[in-house]
């Protein structure tokens, strides 16, 4: 069986839960205790694609920043395709993300991405509407309604990126 | 009639010649089966008795009997054979087991011999071994340490042994930071993922580069951490981090960019092409294999020697012996000083113990007796060697409650107090106060249960005592004589005697005492001779008392007799003693 590696970065504002996604979908596990990341932090996942092909993801956690500027640009240096997490709770975080995005295009060209819209299972203090969600320009498909809580579409994130990864 | 016999006949004739005709058949066969089949005939004869005969026939499968064997199949032949061979062997040795231990000692017995030398040999070697290792100051610190950090010997002993050994390397994708391919020696334990720590080491150096880096080909060349050396070697494509345990020479550095530099040369295509597939490049594990360098150390060769620990022992031992002997002197002096205080009556030890050197001491004594401190001084202990607490309390040992009833009643010359089974015996003469006193006093002492007082006497009742003595003597004379008989004057002596005690004793009480002597005359004769007489009677008695010591005032009467009741004449001197 041939093993593909792949970089991909985790890019978001600080506690959009970037590390507690990371955390779900390679251990699954879920800690309410905020830990801010310091720097970047590093995890490996392998993910069968078919009989033939496995991926393995090496995940660069990258500490929260709300703007491309402040972060070490060489930590995203060879990414094959990145997350961007966005507070679903917080709309400041959606600029900060926009803004983020911009940047790594500069940088990276056109690589893969999705967008993790994450905290989904606090509802009641959901503040992105559909009208913040056009402005992200996202095909629906890269678009998912996250919680590293529950564990909802998190696995779907990072599956459906890897899979672009193969293409 | 006829008829029917000739039919009769006819049919017997015909019968009987059927018969003829089979008879004829009958022998012309069988002359035609002996001409025919005559020596097959014989040789199955021959065949009949053969097998009849069981010697013929295990004759004839004696013949056989290897070849047939032979050609059976062994399996089955085996398994045919096995259980009555096992008993046959069974029983056999059964019958004569010496038989069979003769037949197998050519083989057992090089068997057994070679067995035992190579245990021996096993046992030898792990001899040596275990001398050549056992008595080793390393290895025992090496076993310490194993057991202090709980890492295994093993790892132990790499680590001192070793000046430093290549235990990982990662080539790592420069771009990308993921791992291009990984070797590290057997016994490293590297669960780590290797793909997160290229990650990281990727990671490390850009943040390094990017925080301190003042040139843009400034990179980050090595990292330490605890006894752990990461050397960085850098190329266009790839980086080789190499894992280092111990002190890592310089040297090794150039061997690394060599490598790397090789493998750059081999592989440059592979490595600029690399989009994730790591497979194709296990063609650099030999040059990986290369990196993982080792240097031993020089152990320096102090092996262990008892002289290097027999010194400290025997002065460690002379210190312990000294210790002991000192310890053993000092309690023997306390436990004589212990002794001396036990045997004091008024000193009570309630506790006693070493401590430090020195004897604590707690306990009672009667202030009565001395202070247990003074005994000190009688022993051989130095003050400085005790350290004592005393409380002072009342012994009620006899000799201790006389004591204090001395003390407390401070009885007169005249008077002695004993104890007798914790009653107060008190002899003796003393005046009324002091006898006042000792009612009041003696009930309130501990350790007195009553007091005998029946040969305690006061002044005045000895006076009276002495007086009544007194008062029955008296000195006869004959008739009409003024002479004082021998034996009168004895009575006289006692009166001296008498006379001295109660003018000792009117002291006693402040009183002066008077002595009346009355000289008696009997009835016979004149008046007037009769006073005289008695007169003069009284007058020689004063002077003996006079001339053996009593100096009494003293008043001289002369009195004329009577008939006392036996109706003898009284020609006497008695006395009386009076006080004013």
């Amino acid at each position: 069986m041939k093993i593909l590696q792949k970089k991909i970065c985790l890019l978001g504002d600080f506690g959009v839960g970037k590390t507690s996604l990371v955390a779900r979908f390679v251990n699954n596990e879920y800690s309410e205790k905020y830990l801010t990341t310091v720097g970047v932090k590093m995890d490996t996942k392998l993910i069968a694609v078919n009989d033939e092909l496995s991926i393995k993801l090496i995940i660069w956690d990258i500490a929260g920043e709300n703007s491309l500027k402040k972060i070490s640009q060489t930590y995203l240096r060879g990414a094959a395709g990145f997350l961007l997490v966005i507070d679903g709770t917080r709309m400041n975080t959606l600029d900060g993300a926009l803004d983020m995005k911009r940047g790594i295009r500069e940088l990276l060209g056109d690589i893969p991405f999705v967008v993790l819209l994450n905290k989904y299972d606090l509802t009641t203090q959901w503040e992105l509407t559909a009208a913040h969600i056009e402005r992200l320009n996202t095909p629906q498909e890269q678009l998912f309604f996250t919680s590293a809580k529950s564990g909802e579409q998190v696995e779907a994130a990072f599956n459906a990126l890897s899979y672009v990864l193969t293409l | 009639m006829a008829a029917h016999l000739t039919e009769k006949t006819a049919d017997t004739i015909e019968q009987d010649n059927a018969a003829f005709d089979m008879l004829i058949e009958q022998k012309r066969y069988q002359m035609l089966k002996t001409l025919l089949l005559k020596e097959e005939e014989q040789r199955l004869g021959q065949l009949e008795s053969y097998f009849n005969n069981p010697d013929a026939h295990a004759e004839k499968i004696a013949q056989v009997l290897p070849q047939a064997l032979q050609q059976t199949d062994t399996t089955a032949l085996h398994g045919a054979l096995s259980d009555t061979v096992q008993s046959c062997i069974i029983e056999s040795i059964q019958e004569n087991p010496v038989l069979y231990a003769d037949a197998l000692y050519p083989v057992i017995f090089p068997a057994i011999k070679k067995s035992i030398a190579e245990a021996l040999k096993q046992m030898m070697q792990s001899l040596n071994q275990a001398i050549e290792q056992g008595f080793s100051l390393h290895r025992f610190a090496w076993h310490y340490e194993a057991w202090r950090s709980g890492l295994p010997y093993r790892e132990v002993v790499l680590r001192h042994t070793l000046a430093y050994r290549v235990e990982q390397a990662f080539l790592i994708h420069r771009e990308t930071g993921l791992l291009l391919h990984h070797v590290s020696l057997e016994d490293v334990d590297a669960q780590r993922d290797g793909d997160a720590v290229s990650a990281m080491l990727t990671a490390i150096q850009d943040f390094t580069k990017d925080s301190f880096a003042v040139n843009s080909d400034d990179y980050l060349d090595m990292i330490e951490i605890g006894e752990y050396t990461v050397f960085l070697s850098r190329g266009s494509y790839a980086v080789l981090a190499c894992v280092i345990q111990g002190i890592a020479p310089y040297s090794l550095r150039e061997k690394f960019d060599v490598i790397l530099h090789d493998i750059h040369q081999q592989y440059g295509a592979l490595l600029k092409n690399f989009a994730g597939d790591s497979a194709p490049l296990a063609v650099t594990e030999p040059d990986l294999q290369a990196c993982l360098l080792a240097e031993r150390k020089q152990l320096d060769k102090t092996e262990f020697s008892p002289k290097y620990i027999l010194v400290p022992l025997m002065v460690l031992c002379a210190m312990l012996a000294y210790w002991g002997y000192d310890n053993w002197q000092f309690e023997q002096r306390a436990a004589d000083y212990v002794r001396l205080l036990q045997h004091n009556q008024s000193i009570v030890i309630t506790q006693q113990n070493y401590h430090s050197g020195q004897l604590l001491i707690n306990g009672l004594y009667d202030p009565l007796s001395e202070h247990p401190d003074t005994l000190i001084a009688q022993s051989r202990l130095q003050a400085d060697e005790i350290q004592s607490h005393w409380q002072a309390y009342q012994s009620l040992a006899p000799v201790f409650v006389e004591q204090r009833l001395k003390q407390l009643l401070q009885p007169p010359p005249t008077v002695s107090l004993t104890l007798e089974n914790n009653r107060l015996v008190i002899t003796g003469i003393a005046d009324d106060a002091w006898i006042n006193k000792l009612a009041i006093i003696t009930p309130a002492i501990a350790g007195v249960s009553g007091v005998d007082s029946d040969k305690l006497q006061s002044y005045q009742q000895q006076i009276e005592i002495l007086n009544t003595q007194i008062k029955n003597i008296a000195v006869y004379f004959m008739s009409s004589s003024t002479e004082l008989t021998e034996d009168q004057a004895q009575k006289l002596a006692d009166l001296v005697a008498a006379l001295q005690q109660i003018q000792a004793l009117s002291h006693s009480i402040n009183k002066t005492p008077h002595l009346l002597i009355t000289g008696q005359a009997d009835v016979t004769g004149t008046l007037e001779k009769n006073s005289v007489l008695a007169q003069k009677r009284a007058a020689i008695v004063l002077e003996y008392l006079q001339q053996h010591g009593v100096f009494i005032d003293t008043n001289v009467k002369a009195q004329l007799g009577q008939l006392n009741k036996e109706g003898t004449t009284q020609r006497k001197v008695s006395f009386a003693v009076l006080f004013n």
